[in-house]
C-alpha cells in the first residue's frame, strides 16, 4: 500500500544529501511537493501517481544542487566545491586542432623549438639513468644496509686504507658481540697466478681469498653448487660463470679441478657464482677459503700478526647496534695491541664505498675503476639542468614570439568568453604537448646516439636491467611535464594578458618593452651558459694534453711493461736474450712509475741519516730497482753514482731523488751513511726528480734499494721498430715459459689511464657543451628568422631606399652580436673560478692565460654570427619587389 | 507551449515581479498563477524556480518571511521591495521596447 508520508520522509533525506540544499530550501520544498499532491488529487490522480510525478519533476531538476549554490554565491559562475574541477576542457578538440595546425603551418619553428627540448632532454635522461647507475653500486645485497667495512685512517696522514692487521679479524670475531658476522677479503695481486684446467691456462684471474662468513653477508648469488663446502674445505675454489666458462666451456664445472701455482695445487671446483655486477666494489673471478692462501705464501695471514697490514675487514651489525661506539672500541684495541704508530678506525657503509672512497687507497686492481665523487655526480646534474634550461629558453623564446601572431585568435576567445585561466591552461597545454613530443624526440636519441656513446666515453658497461624501471618512467614523465610548465608559463601568462580590443582591432600586439629585454636576457642567459661550458671545456682538454706531453723525467714512449717471469732464478738469462735484438734498448726489473707513491712509506724511527736533526718528521716511499733501471728509464743523474752489480755493498746503499735530498736538508749527500727498515749503508747518488702517479700529487721524497727481479720487468724498445721489438719479446718468452702467452702494456698507456676520470669529464662535458652551444645556435637562428620576417617589409623599403645588403645584415644582427659579446665577457668568471678550482686538484697544471678564455669566447661570438647572418643573409638578399608587392 | 527555454528563462523574472506585485505569495502559488495566465503556455521545471527565487531575494529584489498555514504547512511568502518594482519598471519598459520593435518590423515587412 502506498503511503505518503513515507515517500516524503524517503524524499527528504535523499535531498538532504544534496549539499547545497538548507533546512530553510527543504521546508519550502516540501511544502511546494504537498500542495502540487494535493492539487494533483484533486484532479483525480491517485496520491500513488501525484507523487511519482513530482518525483519526475525533481528528478528532472537534476542541477537543483548547483542552482541553490549559485544563488547564494556572489560569483555566479563559480564551480561549487564538490563539483570535481573540470580537468579537460570541453574545448580540448578545439585546442588540439589549434596546435596541430599552428605547428604544422610552421614547420621549422616547431622543429626548432621541439628539437632543442628534446636535445636538452635527451642530455637530462642520459644523466639521470647514469646517476640512478653510479647510486645502485653495492645496493643489491639484502644486508647491505648492516654491512660496513674498517678504514684506517691515520697511519698514513695522507693516505686512508682499508686494509688492517689481520689479527685484527679474530680480535673482531671474539671480543665484538655486535657484530654479527666478520669476513677477511684479501685479493691476490692480479696477473701473477697462473690457473690452469684441461681446456685453458690463464694468468689474468683475480683470485678473492675470503671468510666462510663472506657469502652469508654478501648476496653473490650461485648458479649451482655449494657455497658453504666451497669456503671451509681447504682447496677449494668457487668460479664466476665467464671464468667457469673460460675453463670449462660448457661443462658443468663442479667437481672438476683447476691447477694452480704451476700445476702444484689442485683446487676442487665446488659451485658457480652468478658473474660479478659492474655495480659492485669488490670484483674477482675465482673465490677461495682465506686459509688457503697459505698455499701462495705459508709465512702469511698469521692470527698474531699486528704489524703488517694486509686485509680488508667487512663487518655485518647486528640490527640497532652502534656503529660509533664500535668504532672506539676497535680504534683502542687496535692501539692497544699493534706496534705500529697510533690509528684511528672507523667504519664505512657498504653503500658509501662507491662514492665515498675520495682518499681511499683502492685494491691492487688493474680492472677497478676509480672511484667517483658525489662532487662529480653533482656538477654533471647541475650542467644537465643548465642544458635543460637552455633548451626551454628556446621554447620560451619562439613560443613568444610565434604568439604575437596569435593575438587575433586570443582576442576572439577572450569575447567569446574565455577567462584568462582559460587561456594559460591552452598554452599550458599546448607547451606540455610540445614537451611530451620532445621526450619521445629525447628517448629514441638518447637509446640511439647517447647511450652507445655513453658507453664508449665511461667504458662502463651500464646495464640498465638493474635499474628501478617505474621510478625511471616517473622521473621522466616528471621531466617531461616539468620543462613542459616551466617553458609554457612565460608564454601563457604573456599571450593571456593581451587585451581583446587591441589584438582585435590592431591585428598584432605590439610587445612591450619589458618584453623585448626579458627576450634579451634569456639569449643573454643561454650564451653565458654556453659559453662558461666551452671555456671550461677548453681548459680541461687543454690541461689533459699538458698531462700527456709533460716531461715526466723519465722514457714513457718507449718502455713495455711485461710480467716478470715467475722465476726469478732465469732473469739475467731473460735480459741477456731480450736484450740481443737491435730493438730493444734496454731491461730492468723494478718500480713502476705508474704505481704511484704512498705504497711503501716510512718514517720516524725506521728512518735515520747521517745529520739528522732530533726533531726532523721525514715522510719517505722506498722502492726496489735494479742496476739496469736508471738507463732503461732514461732517469738523469745529478750526483754520485747508481747502483752496480759488481759491488756487494750496493746491496745496503740506498739512491735519492732530489727531493729526498731538500726534506732531508742535506747540502751534500753522497756519501752520507743511511739507514731505512733495517738496512744501513751508504748514500751513493742523486737522481733527478722524475714524476710517479699522477700529475695531482707533488712528487715525494724517495729512496731507491738495489733488488733484482720485483714488480714488473721493464722493456725500452726503440720506437721505429715496435712490431720487431714485440716479436722478439714473444719469441724469447716463449722459449723460457713456453706455456705462457705474453701479456705486455705500453707504459705510456697505462699511465693515461690514470686520468680516466678527467678524461670521461672532458668528453662528457664536451658533448654537453656540444649540444648546448647547438641549442643557443637554433634558438638564435629562431629568434632572428621571426625577426626577419616579421620585418620583411621595413628591409624590402631599405634596400629599396638603397641600403647594402651588409648593412641590412649588420642592422638586423647588431643587437643580438653586441648581446652575445656582453654575455661571452660575463661568463669568463664564473669559468676561470669552475676551471681554477678544478686545476687545484693538480699539482702540476697549466697557466690559466687569458687567450684561453678570449679563444673561446670567440668562438662562441663566431659561432652565434654564424647561425644568426644564416638567416639574415637571406633576408638581406630578398627582393624587395617580392616583400613589398603585396603592399 | 513555448518551447524556447532561452526564452522562458528570460521571462522568469519580469513575471515573478508582476506576480508579487499583487501581494505577498509563496513559490508554489507564484507556480500555479503563471501556470493559469498564461493559458498553461509557460511551463517551468518547478522546482528550479525555488532556488531562483533564492537568487532574487540575494538581489534585493523581492523579501521573504516564514508563515504557517491553516492546515499546518510551513510556507515561505515573498513580497516585492522597492528596488524590485523599480526592476520590475525596467523590464516592464524592455520587454514593450522589444515588443514595439518587433510589432513595427512586422508591419513594415507587410
Amino acid at each position: 500500500m502506498f503511503d505518503l508520508e513515507r515517500s516524503i520522509r524517503e524524499w527528504k533525506s535523499a535531498m538532504r544529501a544534496k549539499r547545497a540544499v538548507q533546512d530553510g530550501d527543504l521546508a519550502e520544498l516540501e511544502s511546494y511537493v504537498r500542495d502540487k499532491v494535493e492539487t494533483l488529487v484533486a484532479r483525480g490522480m491517485s496520491e500513488e501517481e501525484a507523487f511519482g510525478r513530482v518525483r519526475e519533476d525533481f528528478s528532472r531538476a537534476e542541477g537543483l544542487d548547483g542552482d541553490y549554490f549559485r544563488a547564494r554565491s556572489s560569483d555566479p559562475g563559480k564551480r561549487p566545491p564538490w563539483r570535481a574541477p573540470r580537468l579537460v576542457s570541453p574545448l580540448l578538440w578545439n585546442y588540439l586542432q589549434i596546435a596541430a595546425r599552428k605547428l604544422k603551418r610552421q614547420k621549422g619553428y616547431a622543429a626548432i623549438a621541439i628539437g632543442s627540448l628534446a636535445l636538452a632532454m635527451s642530455v637530462a635522461i642520459l644523466t639521470i639513468l647514469w646517476v640512478h647507475y653510479e647510486l645502485s653500486y653495492d645496493r643489491s645485497h639484502k644486508n647491505a644496509a648492516f654491512i660496513y667495512r674498517f678504514l684506517d685512517r691515520t697511519t698514513n696522514p695522507e693516505m686512508t686504507t682499508p686494509f688492517l692487521p689481520n689479527a685484527m679479524y679474530f680480535a673482531v670475531k671474539q671480543d665484538f658481540p655486535e657484530v654479527q658476522a666478520v669476513s677477511r677479503f684479501f685479493r691476490y695481486r692480479d696477473n701473477a697466478t697462473r690457473i690452469e684446467s684441461p681446456n685453458a691456462v690463464d694468468y689474468r684471474c683475480a683470485i678473492a681469498f675470503v671468510d666462510p662468513a663472506f657469502l652469508e653477508m654478501f648476496d653473490f648469488p650461485l648458479v649451482h653448487g655449494d657455497p658453504r663446502a666451497a669456503l671451509t674445505e681447504p682447496r677449494s675454489v668457487l668460479l664466476t660463470e665467464t671464468a667457469a666458462k673460460k675453463f670449462f666451456g660448457a661443462e658443468d664445472p663442479v667437481g672438476k679441478t683447476l691447477l694452480a701455482l704451476d700445476t702444484a695445487v689442485p683446487l676442487a671446483v665446488r659451485g658457480v657464482l652468478k658473474d660479478i655486477p659492474e655495480t659492485s666494489h669488490v670484483d674477482f673471478d675465482l673465490m677461495m677459503p682465506i686459509s688457503d692462501y697459505r698455499l701462495w705464501d705459508p709465512k702469511a695471514l698469521n692470527s698474531d700478526e699486528w704489524f703488517n697490514v694486509s686485509v680488508a675487514l667487512y663487518v655485518q651489525l647486528k640490527p640497532g647496534a652502534d656503529a660509533t661506539a664500535l668504532e672506539d672500541k676497535a680504534t683502542r684495541l687496535i692501539n692497544d695491541r699493534s706496534p705500529r704508530a697510533a690509528v684511528t678506525l672507523t667504519l664505512q657503509r657498504l653503500r658509501d664505498i662507491h662514492l665515498h672512497s675520495a682518499g681511499v687507497r683502492p685494491w691492487f686492481s688493474s680492472r677497478q675503476r676509480p672511484p667517483i665523487s658525489l662532487g662529480q655526480i653533482r656538477i654533471f646534474l647541475f650542467v644537465a639542468l643548465a642544458v635543460l634550461v637552455m633548451g626551454m629558453v628556446n621554447y620560451v623564446n619562439l613560443a613568444t614570439a610565434r604568439s604575437l601572431k596569435r593575438s587575433k585568435e586570443i582576442g576572439l576567445r577572450k569575447i567569446n568568453g574565455a577567462r584568462r585561466a582559460d587561456i594559460v591552461r591552452q598554452f599550458l597545454g599546448e607547451s606540455v604537448l610540445c614537451s611530451f613530443a620532445a621526450l619521445g624526440v629525447a628517448v629514441l636519441l638518447g637509446a640511439g646516439l647517447g647511450l652507445p656513446l655513453l658507453r664508449r666515453f665511461s667504458g662502463l658497461a651500464l646495464d640498465l636491467s638493474l635499474l628501478p624501471v617505474g621510478r625511471l618512467a616517473f622521473e621522466f614523465i616528471g621531466l617531461a611535464l616539468f620543462s613542459g610548465l616551466a617553458a609554457g608559463v612565460y608564454p601563457a601568462l604573456f599571450v593571456s594578458s593581451f587585451s581583446p580590443q587591441k589584438a582585435l582591432k590592431e591585428g598584432a600586439v605590439a610587445p612591450r618593452p619589458s618584453f623585448l629585454l626579458f627576450r634579451r636576457a634569456l639569449v643573454a642567459l643561454q650564451i653565458v651558459c654556453s659559453a662558461t661550458l666551452i671555456m671550461v671545456i677548453a681548459v680541461l682538454v687543454l690541461q689533459i694534453r699538458y698531462i700527456d706531453r709533460k716531461n715526466l723525467g723519465f722514457e714513457r714512449d718507449s718502455i713495455l711493461i711485461i710480467n716478470t717471469p715467475l722465476d726469478r732464478s732465469r732473469l739475467s738469462v731473460l735480459k741477456a736474450e731480450l736484450l740481443s735484438h737491435p730493438a730493444i734498448r734496454g731491461v730492468a726489473t723494478g718500480f713502476l712509475p705508474l704505481m704511484g707513491a704512498g705504497g711503501h712509506m716510512i718514517q720516524g724511527p725506521e728512518l735515520w741519516w747521517e745529520g739528522k736533526s732530533p726533531d726532523a718528521q721525514v715522510f719517505m716511499d722506498w722502492h726496489f730497482v735494479d742496476e739496469d733501471y736508471l738507463r732503461t728509464y732514461g732517469l738523469e743523474l745529478v750526483a754520485g753514482r747508481f747502483f752496480s752489480m759488481d759491488l756487494p755493498a750496493d746491496k745496503n746503499n740506498v739512491v735519492l731523488n732530489e727531493s729526498a735530498v731538500k726534506a732531508m736538508g742535506l747540502a751534500d749527500p753522497v756519501g752520507k751513511s743511511f739507514r731505512g727498515r733495517g738496512r744501513e749503508g751508504q748514500i751513493i747518488g742523486v737522481i733527478k726528480d722524475f714524476h710517479v702517479g699522477t700529475l695531482k700529487a707533488e712528487i715525494r721524497p724517495m729512496y731507491f734499494v738495489y733488488a733484482s727481479g720485483y714488480f714488473g720487468t721493464s722493456v725500452r724498445f726503440d720506437p721505429n721498430n715496435v712490431s720487431a721489438a714485440i716479436g722478439h719479446i714473444t719469441d724469447v718468452m716463449k722459449k723460457l715459459e713456453p706455456k705462457r702467452t705474453l701479456e705486455y702494456t705500453f707504459l705510456d698507456e697505462s699511465l693515461a689511464r690514470m686520468y680516466r676520470s678527467e678524461r670521461l669529464s672532458a668528453r662528457i662535458l664536451s658533448v654537453f657543451g656540444a649540444v648546448s652551444i647547438l641549442i643557443s645556435c637554433l634558438g638564435l637562428f629562431g629568434l632572428i628568422s621571426l625577426l626577419a620576417e616579421q620585418r620583411t617589409k621595413e628591409i624590402g623599403v631599405r634596400k629599396v631606399l638603397g641600403a647594402s645588403a651588409a648593412r641590412i645584415i649588420g642592422t638586423m644582427s647588431a643587437d643580438y652580436v653586441g648581446l652575445a659579446g656582453l654575455a661571452v665577457a660575463a661568463s669568463v668568471p664564473a669559468a676561470y673560478v669552475i676551471s681554477a678550482r678544478w686545476l687545484g686538484d693538480f699539482a702540476y697544471r697549466i697557466r690559466l692565460g687569458w687567450w684561453i678564455f678570449a679563444g673561446s669566447g670567440l668562438l662562441v661570438i663566431l659561432l652565434t654570427l654564424a647561425a644568426m647572418s644564416l638567416r639574415t643573409f637571406r633576408a638581406a638578399r630578398a627582393n624587395p619587389v617580392e616583400s613589398l608587392r603585396y603592399e | 507551449m513555448i518551447e524556447n527555454k532561452t526564452l522562458v528563462a528570460a521571462a522568469t523574472k519580469p513575471l515573478v515581479l508582476a506576480i508579487l506585485r499583487g501581494g505577498e505569495d509563496y513559490g508554489y502559488q507564484i507556480i500555479q498563477r503563471v501556470w493559469e495566465i498564461s493559458g498553461e503556455e509557460i511551463s517551468w521545471s518547478e522546482p528550479m524556480l525555488y532556488p531562483f527565487l533564492q537568487r532574487m531575494e540575494k538581489d534585493g529584489l523581492i523579501a521573504s518571511r516564514w508563515k504557517i498555514a491553516d492546515n499546518k504547512r510551513l510556507r515561505r511568502y515573498y513580497r516585492l521591495t522597492k528596488l524590485g518594482l523599480a526592476e520590475l519598471e525596467k523590464e516592464r519598459a524592455h520587454w514593450f521596447k522589444v515588443q514595439a520593435l518587433f510589432n513595427r518590423l512586422l508591419e513594415e515587412g507587410l
